[in-house]
């Protein structure tokens, strides 16, 4: 196992990256078992695969793409069923201050191939390039995506969002 | 909407005993790495022991002599032991079709010549419509998409049915009459927004795909699960299209009956039960 992740050791990646894993991991899901199943197996992997990265930005879409693997993988294991955790009108893992039509809240209502690229692009601030390759998809893909995205935010909020480009 | 509100993780509560397990992952690990190089090992000894098994066997056959062929008796010879093989015709249909939102969908008549089947095994009776368990699921006859597009219109197809003579390889004893072997192409064109600013790719991030056909009285042919394996479909990506292809046995109508009663649908859709396609044939 290597000692340095992008110059970090493995705890300082872990407490550093530990809320950005988790939140595309409950983003995906939508269920905080299979948010947590996927959380660990992606530090495993980070663990036991160790990869060399150029910088903390690579790192840190690494560990991204592979939470989104982990979930997507986990998600078809389980079958189309939806937890009870998804089923329920705001999501129990976002906080209490978390209303309703929230960015959040409003965002695990849309379809998660569109939620994927919402998130990375608004949340983690991910250039489109990157998501591309977090998502394995073209950067044209990915622009379809967030265009499609948006318009279902939209017709949620029933608005234009104060979203800067 | 303010910037705050895009901070994902701040509203999100993740539990300490988390970050607690995935910290004392390196404490674990090693044992699983020693488990993992052992079988590494095991695996590339077994490669290597049947290699040099294979070679020895190689070389040591290599050495045996072979005896001649026994030539054939002309009374064999003249008695076939193998039955007729007959051909199949498999006709690709290019039905048709309008936009999405346009259906029911159109008419596209399919003529199949005389088809005699292969072994094909006899499809199970399905009793009803499966629903999906979580998704929508396109409602039959009248179908309806789940969600209403905002990408360009689909163009239209021209319907052209090609046929292509297969030799199968075996013959089953199943009456010629029961199936036919059915091959759908479903093209998509799709005209670029010329409000888009980017190069359109709306039907490369296609998930799954899948394909039901039914028949006139509305029940699915096959498995009623609809989205078992026996209704996935393939998508065949090139340039700036994207041709949808689903292959089904069907059982053979009376031929005798009336034409709607011969008559089927068929609907290509996603794993959420959006319907990407639809159109009809009759055998």
């Amino acid at each position: 196992m290597q000692d340095s992740y992008a110059g970090l050791s493995y705890e300082q990646a872990v407490q550093k990256y530990a809320h950005a894993v988790a939140s595309a991991c409950l983003m995906r899901t939508g269920s905080y078992a299979d948010a947590e199943d996927c959380f660990q197996n992606t530090f495993l992997k980070l663990y036991t695969s160790s990869p060399l990265f150029k910088d903390e930005q690579h790192l840190k879409a690494w560990l991204l793409r592979v939470a989104i693997n982990e979930c997507r993988s986990a998600l078809r294991t389980r079958g189309r069923l939806l937890p009870l955790e998804a089923a329920a009108g705001t999501p129990v893992f976002l906080d209490e201050d978390a209303c309703a039509d929230s960015f959040p809240a409003v965002l695990m209502l849309i379809k998660p191939k569109y939620r994927e690229a919402l998130y990375l692009h608004y949340c983690e601030d991910c250039p489109i390039n990157e998501i591309a390759a977090i998502l394995g998809k073209n950067i044209n893909t990915v622009k379809t995506l967030l265009r499609r995205g948006r318009e279902q935010i939209k017709e949620l909020y029933g608005g234009e969002p104060d979203a800067q480009e | 909407m303010p910037k705050n509100e895009f901070d994902f993780s701040k509203h999100i509560k993740v539990p300490d005993e988390w970050i607690e397990k995935a910290l004392a992952i390196p404490s674990s690990a090693p044992a699983q790495q020693h488990i993992r190089m052992s079988r590494r090992l095991v695996a590339a000894a077994s490669v290597v022991l049947v290699l040099g098994l294979s070679i020895g066997l190689y070389f040591s056959f290599r050495n045996i002599s072979v005896p001649p062929a026994v030539a054939p008796t002309p009374a064999a010879a003249s008695t076939p032991t193998e039955p007729t093989l007959s051909p199949v015709v498999i006709v690709t249909v290019t039905p048709t079709v309008s936009a999405p939102t346009d259906l029911p969908p159109t008419d596209a008549q399919v003529t199949f010549p005389t088809l005699t089947p292969t072994q094909i095994p006899t499809l199970p009776q399905p009793t009803s419509l499966t629903e999906h368990p979580d998704e929508v699921t396109p409602s039959l006859p009248a179908a309806e998409p789940t969600e209403q597009p905002t990408q360009p219109a689909v163009q239209p197809t021209e319907a052209n049915i090609t046929s292509q003579t297969v030799y199968p390889t075996d013959e089953a004893d199943a009456d010629p009459d029961d199936v036919a072997y059915t091959e759908i192409c479903h093209p998509l064109f799709v005209a670029p927004d010329p409000d888009e600013p980017y190069p359109l790719s709306v039907w490369e991030d296609l998930d799954d795909v899948y394909c039901c056909i039914c028949d006139s009285s509305g029940r699915v042919v096959g498995d009623p699960d609809l989205y078992s394996a026996d209704h996935r479909a393939v998508q065949v990506v090139s340039n700036d299209s994207v041709t949808l292809n689903y292959t089904a046995a069907i059982p053979r109508p009376d031929q005798s009956a009336a034409i709607a009663s011969r008559r089927f649908t068929y609907r290509f859709y996603e794993s959420d039960g959006t319907i990407i396609a639809a159109g009809q044939f009759t055998l």
